[in-house]
């Protein structure tokens, strides 16, 4: 994920992301024109920022937006390399019911800046103080959410997902600072 | 609006300053019945202090740098 310049960088980031996504939509995939070093971060989203329909008879929605920022990395063989600054994804049944959300936002107002889950709705939890509580996690990716969306019976468009998504988590890991 | 597009990948698309307010207004008067512009002003006064953690907050949120 590094690249010899900003743009660079950032295609590198995003074009294992661009196919990943690719095995199970074909919804765009949309950047606020962040290929250039910012003092505030970026966004990324599939689609319009709203639910995403997923196949199978389950019809499972998906929402995936992240925030990140290009910065020097020396060390790296850029010298440039997006990091993560945080996101929101989100997987809904049928009826736009949440089941489970995903939520990093280190710079925003909550109380709570690390990364954590939250069960909604279409969890049907029992417990009403589960329902609402933040549930602590490490950093998650998109390829870990898309995962779990098959898991949850969502089917992927093309055989080779597994594959793509292996590849990409790899690349994930590989860059990351933590998590 | 620029496109990149290659094969076996979605359509990544880098938005104009214009699509990417509407963006965001479309998802603020969707989950937060605000304009996008509504929900900046909020945002920056700090009207979300304590509410940020609602699932509606936090997704339109995230969307923030579309509008900015």
């Amino acid at each position: 994920l590094a690249g010899k310049t900003p743009r660079e960088a950032v295609h590198a980031f995003l074009d294992p992301l661009g196919r990943s996504l690719r095995q199970f939509t074909l919804t765009p995939l949309n950047v606020s024109g962040g290929y250039y070093v910012a003092a505030e971060p970026h966004a990324l989203t599939l689609g319009d920022g709203g639910p995403v329909t997923l196949g199978g008879s389950s019809r499972l929605q998906i929402s995936l937006s992240q925030r990140y920022r290009v910065i020097e990395a020396p060390e790296a063989s850029g010298p440039w390399k997006v990091t993560t600054a945080g996101y929101f994804y989100a997987i809904a049944d049928a009826e736009e019911r949440e089941i489970v959300s995903f939520h990093w936002h280190p710079e925003g107002e909550s109380y709570m800046v690390t990364p954590h889950i939250h069960l909604g709705p279409g969890a049907e939890v029992g417990h009403r103080s589960l329902a609402d509580a933040h549930l602590p996690s490490g950093r998650v990716s998109i390829e870990q959410v898309l995962r779990l969306a098959v898991a949850l019976g969502a089917e992927p468009l093309l055989e080779d997902w597994e594959r793509e998504l292996d590849r990409s988590q790899r690349l994930h890991e590989e860059w990351r600072q933590w998590g | 609006m620029t496109t990149g597009v290659t094969e076996g990948t979605v359509e990544i698309r880098e938005l104009g300053t214009e699509q990417g307010r509407e963006l965001l207004d479309r998802q603020a008067r969707r989950y937060l019945g605000m304009s996008g512009e509504e929900f900046i002003a909020a945002w920056d006064a700090g009207e979300f202090n304590g509410e940020s953690e609602t699932p509606e907050v936090a997704r339109v949120a995230m969307l923030l740098p579309f509008g900015r």
